[in-house]
């Protein structure tokens, strides 16, 4: 009989720990409960126990609730600080990164007789890798969702004008070596990777570049 | 940082927390009763409360959870033992000097006169 009593209260004490913060919970639960079992092994008289118990909660479950939520907006406070640290780092990485390609872009677009494969193999690269940081950066930060798009965009196509030409080269040389010299006048150039790399993406990343821009102009960058 | 904010006069349900983990390491249900032992039964805690002021003690670095336990064998493994830190001590030396500072002067006005405390 003192048994079933024993268990009922605890699943009555269970219940009304429901009502403390979550974040109180995860640590005092099991330890709470504990000492009710202690309480209810030590002292059996049910009405001292219940009458501790509620006179308890009473007094801590304001006291934790307040608490809960100061700290909630002490670290939502924080929360936001950090994030903008972290979206004006993404953001100046962003506007280096634009600068750095519209020139790369520009130069290798109209210069590409005059910097030579070395140059512009290690300019793929870099570009690429660029593309990928901005991904991961943009990705990472807590962005609005357009301007998480727009950014994404912009790196993506990077990857993107810096992976085609690597591929376009590499069927050239897979024709090359399959085939033979005269297969590639023959059957003209590789198409799908030089339009990726030399209309798509290059488009792509101006759409990019100028929505960022807008929207740092006009401060739609943060998610909040 | 933390600290800083257990340097005014403790609470009382502090002070007795403090005192009754002062001489040895114990679990929740053990600091409960000890404080209810040594006020006289005039803190009397609930699991609510003395988790509540132990969570904040913790914060303010005056106690911390004692990893090894007592008696393993005869021991319950989720009960968690507490133990005073070096801080807390000190917390705790300091409000007692204030309390025998206080019982001295209100003695030398003959305020607690009989009690027996003229020695201190």
């Amino acid at each position: 009989m003192e048994k079933i009593k024993n268990n009922i209260g605890i699943r009555i004490y269970r219940l009304l720990l429901g009502l403390y913060p979550k974040s109180y919970l995860k640590d005092y639960k099991i330890p709470m409960e504990q000492i009710f079992r202690d309480m209810q092994r030590e002292n059996g008289k049910i009405f001292n126990i219940w009458f501790r118990i509620l006179k308890d909660l009473l007094g801590s479950l304001f006291k934790e609730h307040l608490e809960n939520i100061k700290r909630g907006k002490t670290m939502h406070a924080e929360n936001y600080a950090k994030n903008r640290i972290y979206i004006s780092t993404v953001v100046i990485f962003w506007i280096i990164f634009s600068l750095f390609i519209l020139t790369t872009v520009g130069m290798y677009l109209y210069m590409v007789p005059y910097i030579g494969m070395i140059t512009g193999f290690y300019l793929r690269f870099v570009i690429s890798a660029v593309g990928i940081a901005l991904i991961i950066l943009a990705a990472k930060a807590h962005l609005s969702k357009i301007a998480k798009a727009f950014f994404i965009l912009t790196g993506a196509s990077a990857l993107g004008m810096g992976l085609s030409a690597y591929l376009h080269n590499l069927v050239y040389a897979l024709i090359m070596k399959f085939f033979s010299n005269s297969a590639i006048a023959n059957m003209g150039d590789e198409p799908v990777f030089f339009i990726l790399a030399t209309i798509i993406c290059p488009l792509a990343l101006l759409v990019g570049i100028i929505g960022s821009i807008v929207l740092i102009a006009k401060k739609k960058v943060l998610a909040y | 940082m933390k600290q800083k904010q257990y340097t005014q006069t403790l609470t009382p349900s502090v002070f007795y927390i403090l005192f009754a983990l002062s001489n040895k390491e114990r679990h929740g249900y053990q600091i409960m009763k000890q404080v209810e032992f040594d006020s006289d039964g005039k803190i009397k805690m609930g699991p609510g409360t003395l988790y509540g002021s132990i969570k904040r003690m913790i914060a303010g670095g005056l106690i911390e959870e004692a990893y090894e336990r007592p008696d393993p064998e005869f021991d319950d493994e989720r009960r968690r033992y507490y133990r005073l830190t070096e801080f807390g001590r000190k917390q705790l030396l300091m409000e007692l000097e204030r309390y025998k500072n206080t019982v001295r002067l209100a003695s030398k006005k003959n305020l607690i006169k009989g009690f027996g405390l003229q020695e201190l």
